[in-house]
């Protein structure tokens, strides 16, 4: 008698942790969770490794600006003044080496930026799917809500994974592989 | 007799079952990392806090960097 009421405990038991390991609304909800840190650590990525290389970009075309300079004799205030301020040769000295800066920043500039816009399309998406988990939650459980669910799921995943191609492109980008 | 023992029987059942639904619900909440309520404020705090504008004040960082370098290797005496 009591080791079938033992056994029938441990099935109920089994049942139970099956139904709650399983329930649709849970597993939406870890998603979302696992999918804000991976987007939060994508963005401090870009948004460290964009300072880092335009402080390189500027740091290594100073010195190279500034060296130019001194070999032609220019006064080394000529270092910090815009290109329109100055003579030849020392105006088409800093003139080319603004251009040069510009570019490179520009680049890199546009493509942190199309990281961030698709970094910041993630979060959206995850509050669409946090939203539907509650008012499933709350009771109000429309027919269809498990295919709706997994709709919104899917889309967010999908919104980081474009978060991610758009982080690999910004990273080619910064290391001079590729960027339009 | 029967009858009342068969309903007590039952009624244990439906509580052993609740019981167990309710230990599993507390134990599956207390292996959560964070709460539907948190991950929701967590996203709204995000959305709320963006500004767009952390790569101008990098590139306005770097603009400094760029004439500082420049004016260290122009006034830099060694050939």
């Amino acid at each position: 008698m009591y080791r079938n009421l033992l056994a029938a405990s441990l099935l109920l038991l089994c049942a139970a942790l099956l139904v709650a390991c399983s329930d649709p609304a849970r597993i939406a909800r870890r998603e979302c969770d696992r999918l804000t840190k991976l987007t939060q650590a994508t963005e401090v990525n870009v948004k460290r490794e964009t300072r880092a290389v335009m402080l390189d970009v500027a740091k290594t075309e100073g010195k190279r600006r500034g060296e130019e300079l001194k070999a032609q004799g220019c006064l080394s205030a000529m270092a910090t003044q815009p290109s329109t301020a100055l003579e030849d040769p020392c105006k088409g000295i800093v003139a080319a080496s603004e251009k040069r800066y510009k570019e490179r920043q520009d680049k890199v500039e546009a493509a942190a930026k199309k990281a961030d816009a698709a970094i910041y399309a993630v979060y959206p998406a995850i509050a669409v799917v946090l939203d539907l988990i509650e008012t499933i939650q709350a009771g109000a459980k429309a027919s269809g809500w498990q295919a709706k669910l997994t709709a919104v799921v899917a889309k967010a995943a999908q919104t980081y994974a474009d978060c991610v191609a758009a982080y690999d492109a910004f990273k080619k980008v910064i290391t001079g592989g590729g960027g339009k | 007799m029967n009858i009342a023992m068969a309903a007590q029987i039952i009624s244990w059942g439906v509580k052993a079952v609740k019981a167990i639904w309710d230990v599993v619900q507390a134990a599956m909440q207390a292996s959560d990392t964070v709460t539907l309520e948190q991950l929701k404020e967590n996203v709204k705090k995000i959305l709320d806090e963006r500004h767009d504008d952390w790569v101008k004040k990098i590139r306005e960082e770097a603009d400094k960097a760029l004439l500082e370098a420049a004016a260290k290797a122009a006034e830099d005496k060694t050939p």
